[in-house]
């Protein structure tokens, strides 16, 4: 994963080899000498956190904090400010400078400092995102919320159910409890991309009642951004409700699902009974 | 064998200026170091040992070791130097892998052995007196006029400015034997950095009065300079000038150092010698950017430059003061 990259804008050559000898074990570090330069930097690069001195040539540092803050793509970076003029740190708190830091200024204050602010504005961001975990299906791409998976698995043994559906013909046991497999591809009527020994079984739950979603593959959980969670699409044709959100992953745009909607009521109640009747002496047997 | 060379970094005048003289006294060659700036110059002797002071005005003693090992490669032993307390530069010490401290306190001929307990040599040569007394004198009451300035009004309150000054007033007080001067300055910059986040409390406000008490003719002041030029005219003539004419000056010797204080742009006069006026093109749009009207020059010849009064340097240290009196506003 690629560093945060930090823009220390400052007049001083020496205070620009310091941060950036104390910085650069952990951080992409680019410089400017005064403020207009700095500025045309974050427009340039867009970096993680900025680190600003007050009194600069060109355009002093509270001016170009209040660009920064005043330009709607750049707003979001936070600015520590870093000066022996103690007596602006409220003014600058108060323009949305994120910290204000007295020098003479100690390294390691510095880096912790420069980590806390990275974190928070990263919960910041994370604030209203939407945690999922993109599936594969054939050809289709499509997640589920990540806060309903409880378990990812290769595909076990599991055993027919009788009585269910063509998309609901096994279940199997995990720590005891019986679960039922959920094939998605059969209900959506596409073709798996692998074969069944190779596919996984991704264990969600909803009301207490688990189900296995039978699926090719399975990406790295992602934490979409607000601004990549599109209105969610009104009820329409095969999704029948199921459709909660679409967004934008690094693996595609895709529908956010919610699988239960896409079995009926009556078909979720009587999970139960069908398991009960499958493990019956005269329904035993393994498929997989 | 050529003499042992020794960097002393100290941001203090003072303080540099009396170690060198006593550790030249002891027969070692010595470099004076202030600031970032002067570590960077490309010129800097590669020194057989470095005493480095801690608390600098921009960065740390200890994290500029790991510069000076780091980028300049150097490999000699490093000992903090500083009027911090004892445990406290220990454990700095140890946690940037230096060679140990050398606390203030021990006075020069403390650092003299020092330095002589490292790097070796004979123990027979004169143990030096505490020296230039007159410098400290006026360096002294200058860190106290700035104190009291800084903690004059709300508008300029800057407490790590004031922790700053007394802490550097404290080892420069430490090394010329000034005890009771050293603890005033050493209380008020520990309530300042303890407190100092608090506002202008009144613990600190107690503090800083107290340390006026212990130099009462810094207590009165004819004004404040903002004086940007450097070198020996100003150094060793005209600030004991200035001093003895009751003025509190604000120095800086560049234009970085410079521009944070035109911001506190409240001062009676602003002198700023001609050779940097002319080495930094924007400095004299800058000032007056800053609004800082009442602006002079301290030039070769009288007249006006830059359409600023000019102060000759011709006339002697005594002439320029009393010109800077006239000129500074009452």
């Amino acid at each position: 994963m690629a560093q945060p990259h930090v823009l220390v804008i400052d007049d001083s050559e020496a205070i620009l080899a310091f941060t950036r000898a104390v910085l650069s074990a952990s951080y992409a570090v680019s410089t400017a000498r005064n403020g207009r330069e700095g500025l045309d930097l974050c427009q340039r690069l867009v970096p993680d956190l900025v680190l600003l001195d007050l009194s600069m040539p060109e355009l002093d540092g509270e001016a170009v904090l209040e660009r920064l803050k005043q330009s709607g793509d750049l707003s979001a970076i936070p600015v520590i400010i870093i000066s022996s003029e103690q007596q602006r740190a409220e003014a600058c708190i108060a323009r949305g400078a994120a910290a204000f830091l007295v020098k003479p200024v100690r390294a390691d204050e510095l880096l912790a400092l420069v980590s806390r602010t990275l974190d928070a504005a990263k919960a910041k961001r994370a604030q209203g995102s939407l945690a999922v975990l993109p599936l594969r299906i054939g050809t289709m791409n499509l997640a589920i919320p990540l806060a309903d998976v409880r378990h990812v698995l290769l595909q076990p043994a599991t055993r027919p159910l009788p009585g269910g559906p063509s998309y609901l013909a096994a279940f199997f046991e995990l720590f005891g409890e019986s679960v039922c497999v959920f094939d998605l591809a059969a209900r959506f009527g596409v073709d798996h991309a692998k074969t069944v020994l190779d596919r996984m079984l991704v264990v969600v739950e909803y009301d207490r009642v688990k189900l296995a979603l039978c699926v090719d593959g399975v990406h790295d959980p992602e934490a979409v951004l607000p601004a990549d969670i599109q209105a969610v699409v009104p009820d329409s044709g095969d999704l029948a409700g199921a459709l909660r959100a679409v967004v934008k992953t690094t693996q595609g745009t895709m529908p956010v699902l919610h699988p239960p909607a896409l079995l009926s009521r009556g078909l979720v109640r009587s999970l139960g009974e069908l398991v009960r009747k499958a493990v019956s002496p005269r329904g035993s047997g393994a498929s997989a | 064998m050529s003499a042992r060379r020794i960097l002393v970094v100290d941001d203090s005048p003072f303080t540099g200026e009396a170690v060198a003289w006593a550790l030249r006294r002891a027969g070692f060659t010595v470099d004076v170091a202030r600031d970032l700036w002067d570590l960077e110059k490309p010129e800097l002797p590669t020194p057989d040992l470095v005493l480095m002071d801690v608390v600098l005005q921009e960065a740390f003693g200890d994290d500029l070791a790991m510069l000076l090992r780091g980028m300049r490669g150097f490999e000699c032993p490093i000992v903090l130097l500083s009027s911090l307390p004892d445990q406290l530069l220990e454990r700095r010490a140890a946690d940037a892998e230096l060679d140990g401290y050398i606390s203030k306190k021990s006075g020069l001929a403390g650092i003299v052995a020092r330095a002589r307990e490292v790097l070796g040599g004979s123990s027979d040569d004169e143990t030096p007196a505490a020296g230039t007394s007159g410098r400290f004198e006026v360096t002294a009451r200058q860190r106290v006029r700035r104190v009291l300035h800084i903690a004059a009004t709300d508008a300029r309150w800057n407490a790590s400015a004031i922790a700053g000054e007394a802490h550097a007033l404290a080892g420069d007080a430490d090394l010329a034997g000034a005890t009771t001067l050293a603890e005033a300055a050493r209380a008020c910059r520990d309530v300042a950095q303890r407190l100092g986040a608090g506002g202008a409390t009144p613990e600190i406000r107690a503090a800083v009065e107290a340390l006026g008490r212990e130099m009462p003719d810094a207590r009165v002041s004819a004004g404040t300079l903002l004086v940007a030029t450097s070198g020996p005219f100003y150094q060793d003539e005209l600030l004991p000038e200035l001093d003895s004419a009751g003025f509190t000056i604000v120095e800086a010797q560049s234009l970085v150092e410079l521009r944070p204080k035109l911001h506190a742009a409240d001062y009676d006069l602003i002198l700023v010698d001609d050779a940097l006026r002319t080495a930094e093109p924007t400095m004299m749009a800058e000032i007056d950017k800053a609004s800082a009207t009442n602006v002079a020059i301290l030039a070769d010849k009288p007249g006006e430059v830059a359409g600023k009064p000019a102060i000759s340097r011709g006339g002697g240290a005594k002439r320029v003061a009393e010109e800077v009196q006239r000129l500074a506003k009452k």
